[in-house]
């Protein structure tokens, strides 16, 4: 299903050629340039600066096949994914470090990847005006050292699944006699681990530390004169964004949401303080903690007025009405909370935010450090998802025979339709609909040992890795629907209008014509509907303007309905790499 | 057993019936009975004078020793008017208690055929001997039992049954009180409203509890009591039924449940605050 997702998305970022260049790369797996151009049936020109576009945009690894030696092109489906979250990246620069942060993600992010000489060019800085131009790299600089741009290595664009499976063969060649499961693992491991540092390494070296030639390879010779605490933007090196970073930020604000779900605004802000203060040194998704960090460090972030009001007003102390209770008092309470301090039951810590690191380096009274549980707390993200799919699905009682079964294990119906209370023969047809989702799976235990299907029980249970990938599988089909309603919208909505007004309002003078309207009516807002009386025609008439109005509102559901769904999409795909899988796929939970 | 020389019991027949119905099971071995008439002949001659009208049935355990039971006098004048057969079939459904005995079963125990068995069955629901008793677990078995005997929990399926189906109504009733139950002691008094109203919506959240003044938070028991003021039914819940209640509750993500208080004993329920 990702792959007519794909296609759209390339269809609608880069036009209907490339797209025919991703279908057919996406159906027919790696293909050598001829291959291409039989099922494209594109000319060679237009073929070849097709695959440039794509390349140049991360879309497409290049390789050498090992066989014959021909140069073979693969499409890079997780990369291709993320373009759908640009927007958001774009948003979080700007927010985050400021407007020229955010002008440079998304120059660069309409150019795939660029130099810093390019992305001043684009962005219209002239070295004549040195003060623009020292906001700018300034800038670059903030955005390449904290790691939201990271420099395009050559690696970056070769297929890792060819040495993947080499460096697997090589481990396994290592395991004498007849390999065990385990081993096999362990070495899969091992091969990616490996190649994980290769890619670190190389984009170690792409990063521009300290102004001193590097002799690696020829594209960086030269270093830049901007110098600033003793490192600078390399200018011969291209940078693209790295969607890791800003995933942290993403998968932060969820972490947020939840503590404020789960228990209220006061919880939200020390769980937000504790994020924010370690957020230099995040840089993957992929990691199980924060760093450790001190109460009174906490403390210190969260002593404006205003936090200290949220902050005491989500708490109700018996007897507080005569004395004031201190904001490190409330901080410490609403961290015992967040840390399940009261319940330390297995349930309890699976239900935790945040934890204590009791080796405290001597310093008696304060307690130890406190942590931010990534992992626990993405567990039990994902473990949502699947029961938010459940509940809206199948309601309370499908809602319920699935935690029941995350929760025992595996079941037989008797046991489950007494555990629910919940009459059996309402049971069978949901648990038949819901493996048929498969959010539940059967596990068969034969009574006899010739396994006959006739005298086997089957016992019910929640194979997560299914559940999570079928649940993702719908996702995307979900994304490709809401994509291809749009499209809908926008070519025949309203009969076909839709289509045509928006290519009247593109028209010049139509365009001159509406601003002149738009920027009158702001000013003569005091006079109400006056105004709209006494405001020029403009060139469209008041028809359109309801068609384009209509049309903007639809806009706006999907877009917020894609929101939606795809942070779904990141829980279940971007958060899962936590669980090993260096690229990013599902195979293993 | 036949019924023919009919006499009332003599003096010493009817102590020993006595004694026999004086012991716990009804039972008198045969060592009792030679306390009771210590004479051999006269005890032999009463003996089998009360085995042959039925007052008395042989019994022998393992070991091989004699023991008789008694058989009381309004019981014998129910069953005196029976085939051997229905005896039979009467024997094994009146020893399955409470619990009741399905026809195959009956069937495999007595080794009769099958129309034997649906026919002493038919004479003895006509007789109001047994009646047949629905089973929630095996609804299409035909399970008998003796009648005047109140069939067991495991057949009527406790209080959550009602003719024989899972009263899903009273079920959800209750456990919505149980919830109510639990949300006003977790969350403070004066915001509650607020938080029923727009759940975590609202503008900073509801207000909690800190941890070191956390509530009390209602046991399984309390949560009984509280029912059981409120007059929500008459059926009497014990706590098993109660903590039925509350695990599904867990299981809907509605509440969730802590660790016993101070001193650790009871289970205390306290609430999963929204749906996490």
């Amino acid at each position: 299903m990702s792959d007519e997702l794909c296609t759209k998305i390339i269809l609608q970022h880069f036009g209907p050629l490339t797209a025919t260049v991703a279908n057919a790369l996406l159906t027919r797996g790696r293909l050598t340039f001829p291959q291409l151009l039989r099922y494209t049936q594109l000319k060679p020109r237009t073929l070849r600066s097709c695959l440039l576009v794509l390349i140049q945009h991360n879309v497409l690894w290049h390789t050498t096949h090992p066989d014959d030696g021909a140069e073979v092109v693969e499409f890079n489906v997780d990369e291709c994914l993320v373009r759908l979250r640009f927007g958001t990246f774009v948003c979080l620069a700007e927010s985050i470090l400021g407007n020229p942060a955010g002008e440079i993600v998304q120059i660069i992010l309409d150019h795939g990847k660029l130099t810093p000489p390019q992305i001043f060019h684009h962005l219209g800085v002239t070295p004549s005006n040195a003060k623009i131009k020292l906001r700018y790299t300034q800038a670059l600089h903030q955005l390449v050292s904290s790691r939201y741009l990271k420099p395009s290595t050559v690696l970056s664009h070769i297929s890792p699944k060819d040495k993947l499976i080499q460096y697997e063969s090589e481990e396994k060649a290592k395991i004498s006699g007849f390999p065990t499961a385990r081993q096999l693992r362990e070495a899969k491991e091992t091969a990616r681990g490996r190649l994980k540092q290769e890619e670190k390494e190389a984009e170690k070296i792409g990063l521009k530390k300290k102004p001193q030639p590097q002799a690696k390879t020829s594209k960086r010779k030269t270093m830049s004169d901007m110098s600033q605490d003793d490192t600078v933007v390399d200018d011969t090196v291209y940078f693209r964004v790295n969607p890791e970073k800003f995933a942290i930020h993403l998968r932060n604000e969820l972490i947020e949401k939840a503590a404020r779900e789960r228990f209220n605004e006061g919880a939200a802000l020390v769980v937000r303080a504790i994020l924010k203060l370690t957020e230099n040194n995040q840089f993957d998704v992929s990691e199980v903690k924060t760093d450790p960090i001190s109460i009174s460090n906490i403390t210190l972030h969260l002593s404006s007025p205003s936090d200290e009001e949220k902050l005491s007003s989500g708490l109700i102390f018996s007897s507080s009405s005569s004395k004031k209770i201190s904001n490190s008092t409330c901080i410490k309470e609403y961290i015992g909370m967040l840390s399940s301090a009261d319940n330390p039951t297995s349930q309890g810590s699976a239900a935790k935010f945040l934890s204590t690191t009791r080796a405290s380096s001597g310093r008696g009274g304060g307690g130890g450090k406190i942590q931010v549980e990534f992992d626990v707390i993405i567990r039990r993200l994902r473990r949502r998802v699947l029961e938010s799919v459940a509940r809206e699905k199948y309601g309370t009682e499908g809602l319920r025979i699935v935690r029941l079964l995350l929760d025992e294990g595996k079941m037989d119906e008797k046991q489950i339709a007494k555990s629910t209370l919940m009459p059996p023969q309402s049971i069978r047809p949901l648990l038949t609909s819901l493996s048929s989702d498969s959010l539940v799976s059967t596990y068969p235990v034969p009574k006899t040992s010739d396994r006959n299907p006739t005298r086997t029980f089957y016992l019910w249970y929640v194979d997560l890795a299914t559940a999570y990938s079928t649940i993702l599988d719908k996702m995307y089909k979900t994304l490709f629907n809401i994509y291809a309603r749009r499209e809908e919208e926008r070519e025949s909505g309203a009969n076909g209008m839709v289509k045509k007004v928006l290519e009247k309002r593109e028209r010049e003078d139509v365009r001159e014509a509406e601003e002149r309207r738009e920027t009158w009516l702001r000013e003569n807002a005091w006079l109400g509907e006056a105004a709209m009386k006494g405001a020029e025609e403009g060139l469209l008439s008041e028809w359109e303007r309801e068609v384009l109005s209509e049309w903007a509102r639809k806009e706006e559901k999907l877009t917020v309905l894609e929101t939606r769904v795809q942070e779904g999409v990141f829980i279940l795909k971007d958060l899962g790499r936590v669980f090993g899988t260096g690229t990013g796929s599902l195979e293993e939970e | 057993m036949s019924t023919t020389n009919k006499r009332p019991l003599n003096e010493l027949e009817s102590r020993l019936h006595q004694a026999a119905l004086a012991t716990a099971n009804n039972e008198l071995t045969a060592k009792q009975a030679e306390a009771i008439i210590p004479d051999n002949k006269a005890r032999q001659k009463a003996l089998n004078f009360l085995l042959s009208v039925g007052y008395f049935r042989p019994l022998s355990d393992k070991k091989g020793t004699v023991a008789f039971r008694a058989v009381s006098k309004s019981e014998l004048e129910s069953t005196k008017d029976l085939t051997e057969e229905e005896k039979l079939v009467l024997g094994h459904i009146k020893t399955s208690g409470n619990e009741g005995i399905w026809t195959k079963h009956l069937k495999t125990k007595t080794n009769l055929h099958q129309n034997v068995i649906d026919r002493c069955i038919k004479t003895l629901t006509q007789k109001k001997l047994i009646k047949r008793v629905p089973s929630v677990q095996h609804p299409t078995r035909k399970i008998y039992m003796l009648e005047g005997v109140e069939p067991s929990v495991s057949l009527t399926g406790g209080p959550w049954y009602q003719d024989n189906e899972l009263d899903t109504e009273f079920i959800e009733s209750l456990t919505k009180a149980c919830f109510k139950i639990i949300r006003d002691a977790s969350f403070p008094q004066h915001r509650r409203s607020h938080h029923a109203e727009g759940g975590a919506g609202g503008a900073g959240g509801p207000a909690l509890y800190p941890i070191s003044k956390s509530p009390q938070y209602p046991t399984s028991q309390q949560i009984r009591n509280a029912l059981k003021q409120a007059r929500l039914t008459d059926i009497e819940l014990s706590i098993e039924h109660i903590e039925m209640l509350l695990n599904v509750l867990v299981l809907d993500g509605e509440i969730e449940k802590v660790r016993g208080n101070v001193m650790g004993f009871g289970k205390s329920f306290s609430l999963f605050l929204t749906g996490n």
